[in-house]
Formats: C-alpha cells, structure tokens, sequence
C-alpha cells in the first residue's frame, strides 16, 4: 500500500497550526470587513460601523448561553423533518440495492477480492452519505424560509446559534445512525460475500484423493512449481470464482521441535535417527486466504476437511522506520535511490552492483526509532513484510527471482562507539506481493571499533545487543544480484506489530466517512443560511471537488504559476487554455501565437489558478479524511490520523457553524 | 390560476410518459426465438437496427444485466463514465495497482462492451505489459492468462466480430509461443488444467492436445483462427481482413507448433507428421482463391503454373517472328541500358562458374533488364512476318501482359506471406532426409550444452587400439552439417537464406567457437562451406569464413583480426567487456563464503586478463598497420 505521510499528531497539529491560525484571521478579517460593507450599503458607513459591532457584541452572549436543551430540540424537529422527506430512506433503499447486485459488477477471478469487495462497499457508503448529507442540510433552512415555517421557530426564545447548532447535531445523529447501519451491513456483505470452504475433488475426502508429485516437481494442476517437500497433492472444488491445490508435506524434525499446528497431521513415524516424521496437509493460499485444514483419524483413512478463509480480515499493525536514506555505488548519500525511468517515481531503486564493480556500496537504510520487544507478539521470531518493486537490466535466470539482501545494524551514539552490524540474510524477492520474512532477534554479525577495526564476531540479540535502550535500529536492504535492482520506498519495509482487531479498524475506516459527512453536513446547514437550495448545493459540491482534487490542485498551481518543475511538467496551460486546445484539437505542447490574446488568456488563467489554489486552504482535504485504502489493503489506521481526521471535522464544523450564525444574525428573517 | 392546475399538469405528465413508453417499448423490443431457434418475434426497429450494427444486445438472451445496468446507471453520461474510468484505468497501471486495472477494465467494458477495440487494447494491456512487470515467471503468466480470460468475455458481445477470436489467436500464440519465456510458458500450459477448463465453453481441450506432447499453445491458437474463421464462412459474419492474411494465420499456427516441439525435443515420427500437416494446409491455403484489394482473384499456388504459361505462350510467339529476334531485342535492351561486355558476359554464366562480385552484379544487371524490357513482347508482335498472324500475335502478347501482371501482383501478396519459402520449408521439414538431419543436429547440440566436445575413447592397452565409446559435439556436429548439405543440394536456395538457414548459421557459429576453444584449425572440407559462400553472395552477414577468406588466410594473404580492424565492426568498450565478462563467468551472485568468492574473484581475474589481453592484441595489430 502506498504511505506518503507519517506525521504523529502532535507533528501534524504543529505544523498545520500556524496556517490554521493565518487563515481564521484572514478569515475574520475578511467577514468583518464584508459585513461592514453590506452595512454600510444598508445603512450607511457610519451607522455600519455601529450595526457590525452590535453583531459582534451580541455573538458572545449568543454563543455563552447556547442551550444544550434547545438546541437538542431542534435537532429532533431536524430529523423529524429529514426523515418526512425520506431521503434518508432512498439513501438506504440505493444501498441496499447495490448490495444485492453488487456482485455482478465484482471480478471474480481477482486476485484480492477481499480488496475489491470493501473497496465496492466503502465506496458506496461514502458516495451515498455524502449525497444525502448535502441534500437534507441543503434543504432545510431554505425550505423552512420559502414555507414561512421557519417564524415558528425563530419567535420562540431562540438563539441563532441553536438554530443552526441543531441543524447540524440533528443531521449529525441521522447520519451517524444511518452510517452505523450501512457499515454493519458491509460488514455483513463483506464477510458473506468472502466466507467459503471447499471439498476435496475426489470420490473420498482423505488421502486416496491425492496422486503423487510428477519427478519433474511441477503441479499436475497448474505445472507450477511445487512446495520443496511435497510428496502428493490434490485439488478442492471451485468456490466463488478459485479453487486451493493440496499437498502433503514430509516434515521431519528434531526431537522436541514438534509442529505447532499438529491438526493437519495425518500420519506421524519415528525415524532410525531419532528424529520424527510428519506428513501433513497444507492447503496452498489463492487470493490472499487459505483454509485450515482439519484431519480426523489417521493414516489412509483419515478424514481431511478444510475450515473457513482464513486471511482475509486483517488489521496488520506496522511499524515503520522513521527515516529513508539511499546510497549510490559508491557509498555516497543521495536523498533519493536510483530512477530506472518508471513514470510513477514512488520508489526508489538500488542496484546490484556489476561485473566490473562487484563491491557495490548501494544499499537503501531504513531508519528506526522505537524498535522495542513489546511491540510484537513473539519477539523471538519477528515478522518482516515487505512489498519491493524489481527491475532487471537483463534477463538473467527467467525461472529464478531476483536475490535481495538485509542486515541490521546498531545506530552508535557519537562516532566514538563501537557499532555492530549483522551478516547479511538473502531472500527470493517477491514482486508485488506482501512478502513476510520472519527475522530472529539472535542474528550473527560482528562489532567494530570506530576506527573500523574488528573487536567480535558472534551472535548478537537484536533487541539487547543492536537496538539498545533508546530501540533504534537501521535496516540496510541490498541487492544481491549483479545488474538488477530492487526498488523501494519507505512504507515498503516495515516490522508487523501486533494486529488491531478488525472490527474496530473497520470502526476507525468508517470514522473518516464520519469526518467527511459532518463536514458537508456543516456546510449545507452554513450556506444554506444565506444562499438558496440549489446554490447551497453547487457551493457545497464545488468545496467537496475542491476537497477532493487539493493536492492536484497545488501541484497544478506551482506548475502553471510558479512554474515549478517538481511539481511535474504541466503541458497544455491552466483552465481556459485547456478548454481553447480541447474545443480546437490542439496539441499540448504546441505553443500560442504570442499576442495580446495569448498574454491574456494566460494571465487570466493565472489568475484563476491561484484563486483555486487559495480555495484549497478553505475547504478540507478530503484525502486526510479518507480511509479506505488501509482497510483495502488491510492495514490498521494508527490513532493519530483518527484524531487529526476528527480535528479537522471539528474545526470545519465550528469554523462554519459561526459563519452560518453570523449570516443568519443579519438576516431580516431571524430578527 | 387554480390550485388544481399543477396537480392536473402532473397527470398530464403522466399520461403523456405513460402514451410515449408505449411505442418505445414496440420499438426496441427485444428479439425472441423458439426452443428450436426461429424467430419468434424479430424485435422491434430499433432492437433490429442495434442488431445490423452491432451497437448492443438485442436478443434477450444475450443481454448481460450487469452491463445494461451499468449503462442505465451512468443517466447518458456514458462518455464520461468510460472516460473517468480509461483514465482511472491508466492511474491503476501507473501506480502499478493491477489488481484494481483489472475490476476497472471489467467495469469499463461493461460500459462499452460492444467495442472491440477496447477489448483487444485492454487484453494486450494485460497480458503483454502487465505481465512484464511481474519479476516471478508464473506470476507473468498469470497475467498473460488473465489478458487471454479478459478478451475471451468479450465474445458473447460481440458474436459476428471476428476480431476477438482472432486476437485471442494471435496473443495465445504469439504469447506462449514466442516470448523470452516461451519454454517455461509452454511448459505451464501443458499442465494447466485451470485455464484449459476455462477455456472449454469456446475451444474443446481435446481438439488442442498433440498426441505425447499434450495440449499445445499453437495448436489452441489454430483452433481460435478456426473459430473465426467458421464465424465468417458458416455464420456469415463480416469479414474483417484481407482474404490472404486472414486464411493465412490458421495454418501457419501448425508449423509454429511443428517448430517450437521441434526445438523442445529431438525430431521424431510425430513432429514429422506435424510438418507434414503443416505442408498440406499451407498447401490448402495456397490454392484457396483469393481476392486481393484490387479485386483480382487468384491463388498463390498457381504462380508457378503462370510462369510455365508465360513461357509457352512466348515460345508461340517467337515461333511468328524471325528467329532469334527476342535475343536481338534484348541485346538491345542491355546497350541501351549501358551493359559493357563483361556484363553481357555475367548474364550468359551459370551460377556456378560467377564469382561473389560477378554474383551481385548478375542481380543488379537482371532487375534492370527487367524494367526495360516491360514491353519486350508487344515488339515482337508488332515484328510478325506474316501480317496474317499480327492478330494471333497481339493476343498472344496481351494474353502474356495479363499473365506477367497477375504474377507481379502475386508475387508482391506471396512475399507477404513468404508463401514459397514455407511451402519448400514445410515440405523439406516433413522430408526423411531432413528429420535425420534435425535429429544429428539435435543430438550434436545436447553434447554441446554439457560441453563434451570432443570424442569419448576407450583404449586397449593389448591391441593398442581406441574405440569410440562417445561422439563429441565436433564430430556430430560434422555429421549433421553433412546432412544438412545433402538437404540445401536437394531443395529450393530460398531454404538456404530463410529461418532454417539462420539457424543453421547459428551452429555453425557454436561449432567455430568449440574449435577456437580446443584450438583447432576450421576443417578444410567443411560440409557446408558452400552454404557459407552462398549466403555471404546473397549479401547476409553471418561472420563465418568465406571460401575466398578461407584461402587467402591459408596462402598468408588475409588477417582476420585486420578485416575485422577494417570493418565496421566497433572495439569493444569497458561496457561490452563486462558483459562479455558477465557471460563467460556466468555468476548470477554474489558470494558470501570466503572460498567462493576468492574463487570468483581468480575466475574474474582470468576473464578480466582475456579480455584486455585481446583488446591489448588488437591494439598492436592496429599500429602494426598503421
């Protein structure tokens, strides 16, 4: 899964602060300023200076005695009257539609269709309570105004504050409410959807079903190659689009070493030797799962029956380095690694080395800070995932994986201490897949002196030895074949800590949805207070695109306005530009006639493309806000971007809470 | 205005919907049959007018409820959907998210699901550049299979476009036959029940299994060219290729089977069968008629019957005119073109007596002669001896342009498809002579890759005598290239300069770097010296000794290191040495033992030493010369 950002919360709160701060004044400035301008075309300059104070002065009070109690009255009127409109109820009525046909539209053969399914279920969530949040809020007050119903409340011993307060704790609760179910039944959809087992394709489900491996060590059902110590396999029935290849393993092991799993034994036998032989089956993993298998009795007539998938609901908890760092052939720091000319630059690259050049000094140092025994579940044996990228100058051995390598080393205080450095573990790398190595914390390596003399070789304990007390750690990633590299960036790598349960993760995904709807439902009720219906919804779509494209849209503003090569080369100019060059069929990179046309229309672009980019910092990012890919991707959401996804909602919530006040203060209406 | 009017509007409304859904409904009803296939019902207009043109579905059986709901979800912003979802679809590839490509695709053409382009680009996308990415070879030929699932779902869609299967043809053959991994790709789909299964509700696995071998991948790719091709002549969809190229790719599927078993296992009764098979349907396909884009009708297997009618037609009308006039006129032709004398000489030699120069230049003479003498036979009409014949004699001569024309344009069609190459080719591979030949050369080629070159002996210390217990690869290889010579004297030159000829080339190279490597002299009676000179007069490049180099080396004339000085040839850069290095040392990675790498390390020595050793050498010879 690709991670850009990892900033901690107090990291991110720090950062965003100051613009935080920049922005509401600018903010309040530009209100105040905008308020005494229709004051003053009301009432005159003078006087405006007046009324705009009045407004001030009375805010406070307003906000200070806000009722709890009034304002949860209203929000019950609020969601007696979205429920009348029964919007909530063709939100409902859609999704259940799409989960019931749903799976038409689902690829079957997919590899992952664990990913496919939620990213279907939160996709759909998200498009449909968005939608309804910014029609019942959009509707409300408009509506109230245009039916006159709106005198029944405001002369009532009302405030502003809890009128549009309510609005939104109104709205708030039904969407919550209606969010909450939808989610439950994803979960429901999701896990029906996924859960199976299989039979093995044979007229008796024991080991008469198995036939023996071909000499040639490939698959009699695939011709892939098979597990190194398959002795017979078999093959279970199709479900759900797959079907699982069966082998019979030869384990044979030390006195003592017993398997941990001993379910799936069918047959044990001591050996002359005094070790034990188990034949065991194993149910080979398809699209992310696999199934328990269960034997019951022994030897050929044994029963042999597969569980539920097993896989599919993770929640993997990692913990990532701090810090990436590359270094060229010839040892030298570079900020990035090696660029093998791919169009997404996501990962950076470390080559193997050459003939000529066999000591190559490239490697990629994955920094971390808090590597600590508590972190993991079994500290003896750690699980290291990996999903690397490969790129090979030559063919090479075509059946044969490239060959990477990692080792560890301890990170010296000053350059004064001795350091130690692991030998080198080398492992098949496994493209585009999430690669688990399991690292032992007893790792052999030596220890240096400052000067780079050798004080020791031995075994050292990652924890006690390596990391030390303050748990750093680098984890240094070569490559290990000559002429080809491996690529990776910094969420690449990373130790599994001990998962999340799922179900809460699942909470924390649909947290963000949560975050998203507030927003828009805080906006529909802020502009609703001053703007009819369908303005409100353009304005609130408007923000939500805005929202959604932020990062495209400042990349676009350094680029066409700044001009900024590192925000890509942006061909074919800004808005208007591009509409001329679409409306004539022009090239992107055929160049204008200058003339005072051309200077205009670029000027003008400019300029809309700064109005933009300044939007960007009005509206949220719905991006911070948006969890799906870690639940896509089974990946759990660390706490801290909960909380910086709920502090932005609630900055937005009550940044446009006071707005709508404000605009409806001043309206003849609430007077 | 009175409360009542909205309401009554509405019920207008409603009324009027209701009144215009009812012609809609007539017509784009769709189209019903009977159990026994009749129509039932032909559908309404629309229905029948989607039909003709293929835009949709317009059968009820065929309607895919997926498809037709994403297309009714999209309220008519079709174009945008697909084009949100094209560009989704290249972010995914972009971002290497593939899993996600693919369910965009799914979604994508059940959008446009009747655009057969989409799913031909968007199979190719799969199974050629997406699978590249992948580093594990099976992984590679997951995807490849999944490119193939991909294109096949989009058959019942388009049901009279023959395209579809003919990709399919083409990307299963072209795919497992034929890349880099063609051996482990084949050998994947030998096994693979998975994807044959898949595959049964089109293809029936049976028709695809070669006997021993099992199923083959061009063997499936014939059965989808078949597929197509029984869409066209029995369903009587459109035919969207031209006729030569689109009866063409169906039987050359059996000789790129014969070809890729041939070079998986030693030749045998089956692979001769094959090449056999081969021949007769590349012999069935040439005597198809064909029509080209001109509109003629031909069959490439009657060019050589055109020529024979040339010739007798010529010799009738020679036989009306003064005898010897047809040379006179071609003497003509050649002064007035600037022969000289020697040239008039090359043009009366035979090939045997021509040097590699006079070779060449008999080529560049004939091409000439050929334009000038466009109207040679008119002339001669016109030159009758007795007016009484002029008439007989001017048919004869447009009887003749009639014929030359229709060979010119066969022969440009025919070279296309290489028609008379394959047709000697499949017919010498299916020959006796031949199979011994490939087998010598295959039982030469595996003593090669165990690098047993030489002759394995046993010795007698009584009789003091030595007995052959194992022939080496140079001896085999000797025996094979004799055979090999008894093949190019018996059939067609065309054999000598084609693929065969290439890969004979390439073991005569294996067989000149084992002499270089036991250090031995080229044998003064190679068998296939003359293979050699022929090639080298028909302009290929193949970097072997020529029998002129051959003697003038032996008559201390010639340096070959000089020659490759002089030639294009580029001296090696640190770049080409360490591939070079790379390849003789063949170390795919880095020790860790220190026994392994110090032995590395001498290996890397020796090659290092070789290798600037030989550009040192060359570097003297240059100032040598210099």
């Amino acid at each position: 899964m690709v991670v850009e950002k990892f900033l901690k919360y107090p990291e991110w709160i720090g950062s965003g602060l100051y613009l935080f701060l920049m922005v509401l004044l600018v903010a309040i400035a530009f209100g105040v300023f905008f308020g005494f301008l229709v004051a003053s075309f009301r009432h005159g300059p003078f006087e405006a200076f007046y009324v705009v104070a009045q407004v001030i002065g009375q805010a406070i009070p307003d906000f200070i005695k806000t009722s709890p109690r009034r304002i949860f009255a209203i929000a019950r009127l609020s969601i007696k009257e979205a429920l009348r409109r029964k919007v909530v109820l063709v939100t409902f009525g859609i999704f259940a539609t799409m989960l019931l046909f749903g799976g038409w539209f689902m690829n079957n053969g997919s590899e992952h269709p664990d990913q496919i399914y939620i990213n279907f279920v939160l996709w759909g969530t998200q498009l449909l309570v968005l939608l309804m949040g910014m029609l019942i809020s959009s509707f409300s007050l408009p509506e109230d105004i245009k039916n006159k119903t709106i005198y029944t409340i405001v002369t009532k011993p009302v405030r502003s504050t809890e009128i549009v307060f309510g609005r939104l704790v109104g709205f708030g609760i039904l969407g919550t409410f209606l969010l909450a179910l939808m989610g439950a039944l994803s979960f429901f959809f999701v896990w029906r959807g996924l859960s199976h087992t299989h039979q093995i394709v044979g007229e008796t489900q024991t080991l008469a079903a198995f036939e023996e491996i071909p000499e040639d060590r490939l698959s009699r059902e695939t011709g892939k190659r098979v597990s190194e110590n398959a002795i017979m396999e078999a093959r279970t029935d199709d479900r759900t689009g797959h079907w699982h290849r069966l082998e019979l393993i030869e384990d044979v092991r030390e006195p003592g070493d017993e398997p941990a799993i001993m379910s799936n034994v069918v047959e044990t036998e001591s050996l002359e030797d005094g070790r034990t032989k188990y034949l065991r089956v194993i149910c080979i993993p398809v699209g992310g799962h696999t199934h328990r298998v269960t034997v019951n009795g022994e030897g050929e007539s044994a029963t042999i029956s597969l569980g539920p998938a097993v896989g599919y609901f993770q929640s993997r908890n990692p913990i990532y380095s701090t810090q990436l760092d590359f270094y060229d052939r010839a040892g030298k720091y570079k900020k990035q690694g090696i660029n093998v000319g791919k169009e997404w630059g996501y990962r950076g690259y470390v080559d193997g080395g050459s003939i000529t050049q066999r000591n190559s000094l490239s490697k990629a140092v994955f920094h971390f800070e808090d590597f600590r025994e508590e972190n993991f579940r079994n500290p003896e044996i750690m699980p290291l995932e990996m999903t690397l990228g490969v790129f090979r100058t030559y063919k090479g051995d075509i059946e044969k994986r490239v060959i990477g390598g990692i080792q560890f080393e301890s990170v010296p205080e000053t350059n004064l201490d001795e350091k130690i450095v692991s030998d080198i573990v080398d492992f098949e790398t496994e493209e585009y897949a999430v690669q688990v190595l399991p690292i032992s914390r007893k790792v052999f390596g030596k220890k240096f002196s400052a000067d780079g003399k050798l004080i020791d070789a031995r075994e050292y304990d990652l924890f006690d030895d390596i990391a030390g007390e303050d748990g750093k750690v680098n984890l240094i990633l070569t490559c290990r074949e000559y002429n080809q590299y491996l690529g990776v960036a910094r969420a690449d790598i990373y130790f599994r800590g001990v998962d999340d349960v799922y179900w809460w993760n699942f909470v924390k995904g649909y947290t963000g949805i949560w975050c998203q709807m507030m927003i828009i439902i805080a906006m529909g009720v802020a502009f609703s207070t001053f703007l009819s219906t369908p303005v409100t919804m353009l304005g609130s779509i408007a923000l939500i695109i805005i929202g959604f494209f932020t990062q495209f849209i400042r990349n676009l503003y350094f680029g066409v306005v700044e001009g900024s090569e590192a925000y890509g080369v942006w061909e074919g100019g800004g808005p208007i530009e591009s509409f001329i060059r679409v409306i004539t069929q022009q090239n992107m990179i055929l160049e204008f006639d200058t003339n005072i046309w051309t200077t205009f229309m670029e000027q003008t672009d400019k300029l809309l493309v700064q109005g933009l980019a300044a939007m960007t910092y009005l509206a949220p990012s719905f991006d911070t806000l948006d969890f799906s890919n870690f639940l896509t991707y089974g990946y759990s959401i660390a706490n801290d971007r909960i909380f910086a996804a709920i502090t932005i909602a609630l900055t937005f919530c009550i940044g446009l809470m006071i707005l709508g006040y404000f605009t409806l203060k001043t309206r003849e209406i609430a007077k | 205005m009175s409360n009542m009017t909205p309401f009554l509007r509405k019920i207008i409304y409603l009324i009027l919907i209701v009144v215009l859904l009812v012609p809609l409904s007539m017509v784009s009803r769709p189209a019903t049959r009977k159990a026994d296939g009749e129509f039932k019902d032909e559908g309404g207009i629309l229905s029948q007018l989607r039909d003709e043109n293929n835009l949709s579905q317009a059968k009820m059986s065929e309607i895919d409820p997926a498809s037709e709901t994403m297309k009714l979800a999209s309220l008519g912003l079709r174009g945008v959907a697909v084009n949100m979802l094209w560009m989704q679809a290249i972010d995914h590839k972009k971002k290497e998210n593939y899993d996600k490509l693919a369910s965009t695709l799914l979604a994508l053409t059940k959008i446009q699901p009747n655009f057969v382009k989409v799913w031909e680009y968007q199979a190719h996308n799969l199974a050629y550049n997406v699978s590249m990415e992948f580093d594990d070879y099976e992984y590679r030929y997951s995807w490849v299979k999944k490119g193939l699932e991909f294109l096949k779902s989009g058959i019942p869609y388009n049901k009279r476009d023959h395209r579809v299967p003919d990709s399919l043809g083409f990307f299963v053959g072209n795919k497992f036959g034929k890349s880099d991994e063609k051996l482990s790709y084949r050998r994947l789909f030998r096994k693979d029940n998975e994807f044959h299964e898949a595959m049964s509700d089109k293809i029936d696995p049976e028709s695809y299994v070669e006997r021993q071998y099992g199923p083959d991948s061009w063997l499936m790719a014939y059965q989808w060219y078949e597929y197509s091709r029984r869409m066209v002549e029995e369903e009587s969809c459109p035919q969207r290729r031209s006729d030569m190229l689109f009866y063409m790719y169906g039987p050359a599927q059996i000789r790129e089977e014969a070809m890729s078993l041939q070079s998986e296992n030693r030749t045998g009764e089956v692979i001769q069968d094959i090449w056999r098979r081969a021949a007769d349907v590349w012999v069935n396909y040439g005597k198809k008629e064909i029509t080209n884009t001109l509109g003629v009708t031909y069959q490439l297997e009657g060019m050589e019957k055109d020529r024979e009618k040339v010739r007798g037609l010529r010799e009738k009308l020679d036989a009306l005119v003064r005898p010897g006039l047809r040379e006179e006129l071609l003497d003509d032709a050649m002064a007035q073109a600037g022969f000289q004398d020697e040239d008039k000489l090359v043009m009366k030699m035979s090939a045997s007596e021509m040097t590699d120069e006079q070779f060449l230049r008999r080529r560049m003479l004939e091409n000439a002669l050929e334009d000038m003498t466009q109207g040679i036979d008119e002339d001669i009409a016109q030159e009758v001896e007795d007016i009484a014949d002029l008439v007989d004699a001017k048919k004869l001569s447009a009887q003749i342009l009639k014929i030359k024309n229709q060979i010119v344009t066969n022969t440009k069609d025919s070279s296309t498809v290489n028609y008379s190459y394959w047709r000697v080719r499949t017919e010498a591979e299916s020959s006796d002579l031949l199979v011994r030949a490939r087998q010598a050369i295959y039982d030469a080629d595996q003593m090669y890759s165990q690098s047993i070159y030489d002759d394995e002996y046993d010795f007698d210390f009584e009789t003091k005598k030595r007995s052959v217990t194992k022939r080496g690869a140079i001896t085999l290889y000797l025996q094979a290239f004799s055979l090999w010579q008894e093949v190019f004297d018996k059939y067609d030159s065309e054999l000598q300069t084609g693929v065969a000829g290439d890969q004979v080339v390439d073991f005569i190279r294996k067989f000149k770097k084992m002499l270089q490597l036991t250090n031995r002299e080229w044998p003064n009676q190679f068998p296939l010296q003359a293979f050699i000179d022929y090639r080298a007069r028909t302009g290929k490049q193949d970097d072997l000794l020529t029998s002129e180099m051959l003697e003038e080396i032996r008559s201390g004339r010639f340096d070959p290191d000089e020659q490759m000085a002089g030639s294009d040839v580029k001296p090696m850069t640190d770049e080409d040495l360490e591939k070079s290095i790379q390849k003789d040392v063949n170390i795919k990675m880095l020790p860790t033992d220190p026994k392994s790498i110090e032995d590395a390390q001498k290996q890397i020595q020796k090659a290092l030493e070789k290798g600037v050793i030989n550009q040192r050498n060359q570097e003297i010879k240059k100032k040598k010369k210099d």
